[in-house]
């Protein structure tokens, strides 16, 4: 054989048995091994994860997943794979009942103490007494994003004063007419069904009688047939915004578009506004999944714990944006939170606007196929 | 000298071993586990871990709410323009590529099929930023004179879900086509020339109809593609985007509903296959392997 | 008389310019959106809206981002290998529906296309389930699993045409002169239908890189490039992203460019 021959059959061959020896016997076993199923950029980043396998010496796998949705479904399907999961505080019911999870002994954790009272008692419904299943880390709200520059004017009707120069800016704009084709919503049906509920006048949307769904479906099916489009992520809104494809964003990631719209230039395109009816807040938090035992178990606990410490938590709020559990953590928020998504530096007792904590729901799976009833309604 | 009719029964057994490979695959990973997938569908979820015995509930559900019939046949229909956007788009490339060039044949082949290695992902948010009001389809109509404002009519709508699913079949619909008219003797070409057809009408007497196998696999990947894609409408459709593969999907999360999933996917399967069958009926017989 | 006339006829034909132009119209329509994604992976923001000034930043970033590439390691072992299972399966599966008649042999058929004409997700819930009610752990081989699935046809099929087109006189004659089955296989089938392995592999590697729904169903921790991107899609979507595909692209042409060089002009017209 020709000698070139030669050599491009010995790459050949290597290109094909490295990959094949790879894929079978690449799985070192690690001794300590942590594996963590959460958001992307959020709860396990770069910037603390590090420091934490040093301290403790181990491996953390991360995964992420794009949606609540798909935290769950992925959970169902692989309970064994993953050690900690974020979830929201209002599915943790939902969590427990499909037997994902297990007890967290609080009392083992250094830092649980140093939570804010509101985060430790009563956010999440007794579910064993004695026992909780459920650390929170995190929170946030939904608010408004709005292009000012161009629509600003065109807000007086629907805007409130709050106070301090700051302004809250209704639901109703949602609906308007001159809004049609200009809005877009954070595609997420929790939020939704209880933003709507709200707006609605409804008293408590966790909790949704008949005639409460019935008022709660009218104004989503409202504000839904006037949007643009249903944004699923940072990116997509981001872009539709700046875009000027929608001026009006209903969004679930206010802080970290107020870090982004300003770090590329269009401080002075967005303005941030509460809703003046309400707003919802949710809080996210981590549980442990029934499997987790042995070292994997220790672990767990040992990343929990540094999670509600101030230092993580300082640099959350600093490089993620998200509002804090722990008072001490409170010193990170950048300027352009302070400034825009400034509410969350004010602590929970004296939101401007009413606060609805999202709770579990009278029936999940009822707002999740209600909010596709009403997608599908729409149609082309 | 050894031929069929004097093979002993062990041998000729033993020469059908040559087949169990690809039926074992066949049994593991298609007949075993759509069979799972069936009997599934037959159970109505009740309760949370409780399932009731053999029911038709699912399906009846699927006819019963126009969420999934409607869904549906919406599906179809922007599936079926997507094909027909694809194929028509596809033919004159394939035609041109396999027949018309002698030389970079393979070269211009293989690069039709390079884009498909860079992440759909990544090249559906490549299409959300051309169609956008501030994207590169404005701009030229813009700079050409068309219109002189940007129009908002490029995305987040029927137009921009087509456009996209077909870049994304095209691909796939250009393979077959192009083995197919590869395929085609240049003797039979030659021979309608010299009894005095034009080049359109051995087109269309000749050509279209000798690659119709081609024509047939095309259209089923570029109609499967589409059908099942639940990312494209989500990012790119709009408020009016929904598919029938959001709604499949929407029942492994919160709505924990897998016997419903399990139902909604096998009147997917069902379609795809009945369609498959009819199309194959009336398909070329030549085509039986492509 | 006659001659004159047919000497015409054979003169109106389709332009040959405007199917050319045509076709350069669709390359540029297919490369539009990747040169887009390579621009940004050289602008300085973040924003998909407008490019901001040249940068490297994001290429710097991608060099210490491991999850990334580790990613991308993944995509590529899962590819190479299923590819290889899916040649076995393939060939062999082709060889037997080619050459043997059996009962129900219009039922195999249809039942093997049908991991490449069903949609992803239907194929990603089966076997999901069916990994579920087996209580096997999700894992790289559960996803390899899937991947096998939906490649294999492709190999078969490709084959199984060429091998339909050679006809059987080959391997008769080469029966008949006394070899057997395994060195008629190794030293005249093989070799005939070389191309259509390697066509049908390139074209199963293409697919199993990119498959992003069979593999999100079927995966636990063990990430593919396109699953990782997507679970990014929420809050993490970073520039590195389009940064890695920029190099994919790169790398891609000039690994085509080298295969047509080396396969070319002479494997063409061998096959002619």
């Amino acid at each position: 054989m020709k000698g070139y021959k030669v050599v491009l059959c010995l790459i050949f061959t290597v290109v094909i048995a490295v990959p094949a020896v790879l894929l079978f016997a690449g799985g070192q076993k690690d001794e300590k091994v942590l594996s963590i199923l959460c958001f992307a950029e959020a709860y396990a980043i770069d910037e603390w994860v590090y420091a934490f396998e040093e301290m403790y010496d181990c491996k953390v796998n991360r995964t992420y997943a794009g949606t609540v949705e798909e935290h769950y479904s992925k959970t169902k399907a692989a309970p064994d794979q993953y050690n900690i999961v974020s979830i929201m505080s209002s599915r943790v019911r939902m969590y427990y009942d499909d037997g994902l999870i297990q007890e967290i002994p609080v009392d083992q954790l250094q830092h649980w103490t140093e939570l804010n009272a509101f985060f430790r008692e009563g956010l999440v419904e007794t579910i064993e007494p004695g026992k909780e299943f459920y650390v929170p880390i995190a929170w946030g709200n939904q608010d408004f994003i709005v292009n000012t520059s161009v629509v600003g004017d065109k807000l007086k009707p629907y805007l409130t004063d709050i106070g301090g120069g700051n302004y809250s800016l209704s639901y109703d704009v949602l609906k308007a007419p001159e809004s049609k084709g200009l809005t877009a919503l954070f595609d997420e049906a929790a939020s939704l069904t209880n933003m709507a509920a709200i707006a609605a006048g409804v008293k408590d949307p966790s909790n949704l009688d008949e005639r409460g769904y019935e008022k709660m479906i009218a104004e989503l099916t409202a504000w839904a047939e006037n949007a643009r489009a249903f944004t699923g992520g940072v990116d997509a809104e981001k872009a539709i915004l700046t875009a000027e494809d929608a001026y009006i964003s209903l969004t679930g990631n206010n802080v970290i578009q107020a870090n982004l719209l300003v770090e590329e230039g269009y401080g002075d395109t967005f303005t941030h506004f509460l809703p003046s009816e309400g707003t919802v807040l949710w809080v996210d938090g981590w549980v442990i999944t029934e499997s987790t035992t042995g070292a994997a178990y220790d672990l767990a606990m040992q990343y929990i714990d540094y999670m509600i410490g101030a230092e993580v938590q300082t640099i959350m709020s600093e490089k993620v944006g998200w509002g804090v559990v722990n008072p001490q953590g409170s010193g990170g928020y950048s300027d352009a939170v302070k400034e825009r998504t400034y509410w969350y530096t004010l602590g929970l007792d004296n939101f401007p606007v009413p606060l609805y904590v999202m709770k579990g729901e009278e029936d999940p799976a009822r707002r999740e196929r209600t909010w596709n009833e009403i997608k599908a309604g729409i149609g082309f | 000298m050894k031929d069929r009719k004097n093979m002993t029964g062990l041998q000729k057994t033993k020469s059908f071993f040559i087949g169990v490979p690809i039926a074992v695959w066949m049994i593991v990973v298609v007949i075993i586990p759509v069979l799972i997938m069936l009997s599934m569908s037959f159970r109505v979820k009740l309760a949370p871990q409780v399932v009731s015995p053999i029911s038709l509930g699912n399906y009846i559900e699927f006819f019963k709410r126009p969420i999934y019939w409607k869904l549906f046949l919406k599906s179809l229909r922007i599936s079926l323009m997507v094909s027909f956007v694809a194929i028509i788009s596809s033919y004159p490339l394939a035609y041109f590529i396999s027949r018309k060039l002698k030389r970079f044949r393979n070269l211009l082949f293989m690069l039709i099929i390079t884009p498909l290695w860079v992440s759909y992902l990544i090249r559906i948010i490549a299409w959300r930023t051309i169609l956008g009001n501030k994207g590169l389809f404005n701009l030229i109509l813009i700079k050409i004179g068309i219109i002189q404002e940007p129009i908002r009519l490029f995305l987040y709508n029927q137009f921009a879900v087509i456009i996209t699913l077909a870049y994304i079949a095209i691909p796939f619909v250009f393979i077959p086509l192009y083995t197919a008219l590869e395929k085609i003797p240049k003797n039979l070409i030659d021979a309608s020339i010299d009894l005095g057809a034009n080049e359109i009408k051995t087109l269309m007497r000749i050509i279209i109809p000798l690659s119709s196998p081609g024509l047939i696999t095309g259209f089923m990947l570029s109609f499967i593609i589409a059908l099942g894609d639940y990312i494209i409408p989500q990012q790119i459709g709009g408020s009016g985007g929904m598919m029938y593969g959001n709604i499949v999907w929407s029942q492994f999360g919160i709505i924990s509903n897998w016997h419903l999933g399990a139902a909604l996917g096998f009147i997917l399967f069902a379609t795809a296959a009945v369609i498959i069958g009819l199309v194959r009926k009336f398909g070329s017989r030549e085509g039986v392997y492509m | 008389m006659k001659d004159v006339k047919r000497k015409k006829r054979r003169k109106r034909k389709l332009p040959i310019p405007y199917l050319g132009i045509y076709t350069a119209l669709m390359y540029i329509f297919l490369y539009v959106p990747l040169v887009v994604v390579v621009l940004f992976s050289f602008s300085a923001t973040k924003t998909t809206v407008k490019f901001g000034h040249f940068s490297t930043e994001w290429y710097v970033r991608l060099f210490n981002d491991p999850n990334l590439i580790k990613a991308l390691f993944h995509s590529f072992e899962i590819g190479i290998v299923s590819v290889l299972i899916a040649i076995a399966l393939g060939t062999s599966g082709a060889l037997f529906i080619v050459r043997k008649q059996f009962f129900g042999k219009d039922v195999f058929l249809t039942l093997s296309q049908l991991p490449i004409l069903l949609p992803g997700i239907i194929i990603g819930i089966a076997l999901l389930m069916f990994f579920v009610n087996l209580h096997v752990s999700l894992s790289r081989l559960t996803i390899l699993a899937g991947h096998v699935a939906i490649t294999t046809p492709f190999v078969m099929f490709q084959v199984a045409s060429r091998l339909q087109r050679l006809g059987t006189s080959y391997e008769d004659a080469s029966k008949d002169l006394g070899a057997k089955p395994i060195k008629t296989f190794i030293l005249v089938t093989l070799p005939m239908i070389k191309t259509a392995i390697i066509g049908g592999g390139l074209l199963a590697f293409t697919i199993s890189f990119d498959e992003i729904i069979i593999t999100y169903f079927l995966t636990g921790t063990w990430m593919t490039l396109p699953v990782y991107i997507y679970g990014m899609m929420r809050f993490g979507l970073t520039p590195q992203v389009y940064a890695i595909s920029a190099i994919i692209l790169v790398f891609s042409v000039v690994f085509i460019f080298f295969m047509a060089r080396f396969t070319g002009t002479k494997a063409e017209e061998a096959e002619r």
